[in-house]
């Protein structure tokens, strides 16, 4: 009796003293995890109304869509000139909130590799919108796609990653997985509907360059 | 009706009835089958080619791969284009982008020299030279060498030159009318009359054809294949001249007219547009040649020819839109063939190039260019067993920089069934008027695209004028753009174990460099890019290409063929080492592995043909049957990466079956039924040029006078 108690008690402390080193959580075991990017889908970003009857060509409505990561929600358009939105998407184009698209300190870099990959944001090398142009390029190639002309098609060009500074200085990395709605395996431009963005990001909250927890 | 074992099209149909000059992209590969046999021996090459040495008398056999198609196997299997001939032939391809075009050794089109009686056919449309344009009337052979040819020919010869020879009649009077019809309301009528007296002859060559619309794809307003009609016509006439001199003459013309409806996205409501194409082609040229004696021959040659396309798109309301394009080509040359001593056959030749170009989209409304070239090749006989071969060109154009192309090839032949052969070759392409000097905008999209010879004025004008927002990247403003240029070797043997099988195989390895390709150089302020050419893209191909050809027994014949090809781009493979591609897997990107790239577009790794030629037991019929078997090849990049290597990217591979029955009824009449793709194998989404079953049937009348 006396050893089995005193076997139980030495179990019990050492439970509990590594119940209690474990839920220290800084233990040298536990490896640094990437934060969980957060997908959004089927975010609109001024859809096709119509036909312009002069050109032929199809429009939208020619309104951005504003949206904040923080928030992880549409900002109305009402407060496009305000820091509450961190990127205005409309078609192909990505603004972010600084320079001449809006008041905020948004800045924005185009960075090649591995989404996963990135575990901190860059120091430096990122632009603002400017007349002279945006801080994420537009053109097939020169930012986050490729327009395929035989096909009609928009593809988002794997391994870059949109890497930006928000309204409020705090460091994203966005990358886009579709352009099309329902994000579709193999989208076909005449089937599948375009100008809905489907990406995932992910947002460090404290104001600091990680992407690690 | 079109014949096409085709592959990556573009998927608007329509673009092959508007023959507009527009930028982009290369083009793409479809394949071929087989090279037919006699049935009575083995052909050997020995006697009958003469494009590898540039019609100069040959010594020895041919240093080089090459492929002879006689008239014999081109009546067997029924063939009326020259596009059909590399639509069955092992080896080759043909690519459906503005007309027929032929991929040799996986080079597309634009790299491929297509001679009629040695003489360039000139009017590329987008790099294309439509196959389909020359009839085989008339036609005693063609002759195909592989490998790059510019140290004879010049520009263009790079993945190969054919050769169109037209038949030299040897009967007093010889006439031949054949009428054929085909399905989809396709019909083919031709003649060809000959005279001969002496030394002399004469022979007229004339061939109409039309052909219905055919549509694989319903939904979409505009046939698949659209209805077109033509007429070709060629004189050609040879007379001895007093005091030993030969004058050859040959004339030829041609014109097709094309109706199809436009894929254009309109207003809704609209009504759709139709488009009408029309095409003339003309040429003459006059030859003088001489046996000096002492094995001198002297020979001037006089070419020239225009080639001429006008599109018109129309709408219902009266609205047309035309655009011309116009080429001329002239070309003088003098050639000198001396035999020295018992070994050597010196060849040397000079010529001077007139070109020029009428069209829209070309700055200021046309360019002519004047060029001169001098050649020499000397054929040495260094023993009973060895062949050596070396030639070299240097051409002087007037503004894109001067060029030399040496060849040299050797022959061995250490016994009597066995030759092996070898061949260095360096080819070169002259950029296009269209890469020199287009000038063409398109508002709506936002770019502009100039000519490389242009560009650098016309964006120092848009600079004095305040429009330039910035300049892209490293491009040199002030560079000549170059030719492309390629250097190939292959390396082969045929050895003939027995009388009646021959086997084939050659190795190759092309490399081609400063391909020119598109970039863009400036924005301007009004958030146009501007773009324009540069030698920028490295290529490489290389295979093996197996053949065999079989007589089996008297009355049947068998040949087979097999092709590997691996073609990459190398600046693509530079990017994968280095890291920059990637590709998405299930959301989650990865970088590209060099296994995983699947090379360049439309191109089959691998590609097989079989070819029987029987002769049925039932007197004077002969059939022949010939199979195709394509691997799968990409068509475009849909998954963002732009370089092939998804399995969504690719079209399926296929086989096509054709069968042909020839009934000689009498001595002078023959009749033809046949079948194309008895399969029906179609593939309307990923290969929309290619048409499912199709039947043909045929009269031929051969009057002979002796």
């Amino acid at each position: 009796m006396y050893r089995l108690t005193r076997l139980t008690a030495s179990v019990l402390l050492f439970g509990v003293a590594g119940a209690l080193s474990a839920c220290d959580g800084s233990g040298p075991d536990v490896d640094p995890q990437p934060i969980d990017a957060q997908r959004v889908s089927d975010l609109a970003a001024d859809p096709i109304v119509g036909i312009d009857s002069t050109t032929g060509q199809p429009v939208g409505t020619g309104r951005f869509t504003f949206y904040s990561l923080r928030e992880n929600a549409v900002v109305p358009s009402s407060d496009s000139a305000t820091a509450s939105w961190d990127i205005a998407l409309r078609g192909t184009t990505i603004l972010v909130n600084g320079g001449t698209s809006g008041p905020g300190a948004g800045a924005a870099q185009v960075w090649t590799g591995v989404f996963d990959d990135l575990l901190e944001a860059p120091a430096d090398g990122y632009a603002v919108d400017a007349a002279a142009g945006n801080a994420i390029p537009i053109g097939s190639g020169n930012g986050w796609y490729n327009y395929n002309p035989p096909l009609n098609l928009i593809t988002p060009i794997p391994g870059r990653v949109i890497v930006l500074r928000t309204a409020d200085g705090r460091y994203a990395k966005i990358s886009v997985l579709s352009y099309y709605r329902g994000a579709p395996a193999a989208p076909d431009a005449t089937t599948h509907e375009a100008r809905y963005y489907t990406f995932d990001f992910v947002l460090q909250e404290d104001g600091t360059r990680s992407f690690v927890d | 009706m079109r014949k096409a074992n085709v592959a990556a099209t573009p998927s608007h149909p329509a673009s092959r009835g508007v023959w507009i000059v527009v930028a982009l992209l290369a083009s793409s590969g479809a394949r071929a089958q087989d090279l037919p046999t006699d049935t009575a021996a083995v052909r050997h090459l020995d006697e009958v080619l003469v494009t590898a040495t540039r019609g100069a008398r040959s010594l020895g056999g041919p240093a080089i791969p090459a492929d002879v198609i006689t008239d014999e196997d081109i009546e067997a299997r029924g063939l009326v284009r020259l596009g059909d001939v590399f639509a069955e032939l092992g080896g080759y391809s043909t690519v459906q982008a503005f007309g027929t075009g032929l991929q040799i050794q996986g080079l597309g089109p634009e790299y491929t020299l297509v001679l009629v009686d040695g003489e360039p056919v000139i009017g590329r449309l987008n790099g294309t030279l439509d196959l389909d344009r020359l009839g085989l009337a008339g036609v005693e052979r063609v002759e195909v060498v592989r490998g790059p040819f510019s140290s004879l020919y010049g520009s263009d010869a790079l993945a190969g030159v054919v050769n169109l020879i037209s038949r030299a009649p040897a009967e007093p009077l010889r006439a031949v009318g054949a009428v054929r019809v085909e399905s989809h309301g396709t019909t083919d009528a031709s003649s060809d009359v000959t005279a001969a007296t002496g030394s002399s002859h004469v022979g007229l060559t004339l061939r109409h054809y039309r052909s219905g619309a055919y549509d694989l794809d319903p939904v979409t307003p505009e046939p698949t294949f659209p209805a077109y009609a033509g007429a070709e016509a060629a004189l050609r006439l040879e007379v001895r001249l007093p005091a030993g001199v030969q004058l050859r003459a040959r004339g030829r013309a041609g014109l097709e007219d094309q109706r199809d409806g436009a894929d254009v996205s309109l207003p809704l409501g609209s009504a759709p547009l139709t488009g009408q194409g029309l095409r003339t082609d003309a040429s003459l040229s006059v030859a003088l040649d001489r046996a000096m004696g002492r094995g001198v021959r002297v020979g001037t040659r006089f070419y020239s020819s225009r080639f001429r396309t006008e599109t018109a798109l129309s709408s219902g309301a009266g609205d047309t839109l035309v655009s011309r394009f116009e080429q001329w080509y002239h070309k003088g040359e003098a050639q000198v063939e001396r035999v020295l001593g018992t070994a050597h056959l010196v060849t040397a030749g000079a010529g001077v190039v007139l070109e020029s170009v009428a069209a829209d989209r070309i700055g200021g409304g046309g360019r002519d260019t004047r060029g001169g070239f001098v050649f020499a090749q000397e054929q040495w006989r260094a023993s009973e067993r060895v062949d050596v071969t070396v030639s070299a060109r240097l051409d002087a154009p007037g503004d894109y920089g001067a060029r030399v192309s040496p060849a040299a090839s050797v022959v061995v032949r250490p016994m009597p069934a066995l030759s092996v052969r070898g061949s260095l070759g360096s080819g070169f392409k002259a950029p296009t008027f269209q890469q020199r000097y287009l000038d063409f905008t398109n508002a709506p999209a936002g770019y502009t695209v100039i000519g490389a010879s242009d560009v650098a004025e016309v964006l120092a004008r848009y600079e004095a004028e305040g429009l330039v927002e910035r300049y892209e990247n490293t491009v040199d403003l002030a560079a000549t753009l170059r030719p492309e240029a390629s250097r190939a070797i292959n390396v082969g043997a045929e050895i003939t174990p027995a009388r009646e099988l021959a086997l084939r195989g050659n190795a190759f390895h092309n490399h081609v460099a400063d391909l020119i390709d598109i970039v863009p150089v400036a924005t301007l302020t009004n958030g146009r890019q501007v773009y324009t050419y540069v030698n920028i893209e490295r290529v490489r191909t290389r295979g093996l290409e197996l053949g065999a050809d079989w007589t089996a027994a008297s009355w049947l014949g068998v040949g087979i063929r097999y092709q590997y090809l691996d073609a990459v781009d190398l600046g693509v493979l530079d990017d994968i080492d280095a890291g920059r591609v990637f590709r998405r897997v299930d959301g989650a990107d990865r970088r590209l592995r060099r296994g995983e790239y699947g090379g360049l577009f439309g191109r089959s790794r691998h590609s097989a043909s079989i070819d029987v030629r029987a002769r049925l037991p039932i007197e004077r019929l002969q059939a022949s049957l010939r199979g195709a078997f394509r691997s799968r090849y990409g068509d475009f990049d849909r998954n963002g990466n732009l370089v092939l290597d998804e399995a969504s990217e690719y079209v399926r591979g296929y086989v096509l079956l054709n069968g042909t029955l020839s009934y000689a009824a009498t001595g002078w009449l023959a009749l033809q039924a046949g079948v194309e793709n008895v399969l029906d194998y179609t593939d309307p989404q990923r290969a929309p040029a290619l048409p499912g079953r199709r039947w043909f049937a045929g009269v031929r009348v051969t009057r002979v006078f002796l």
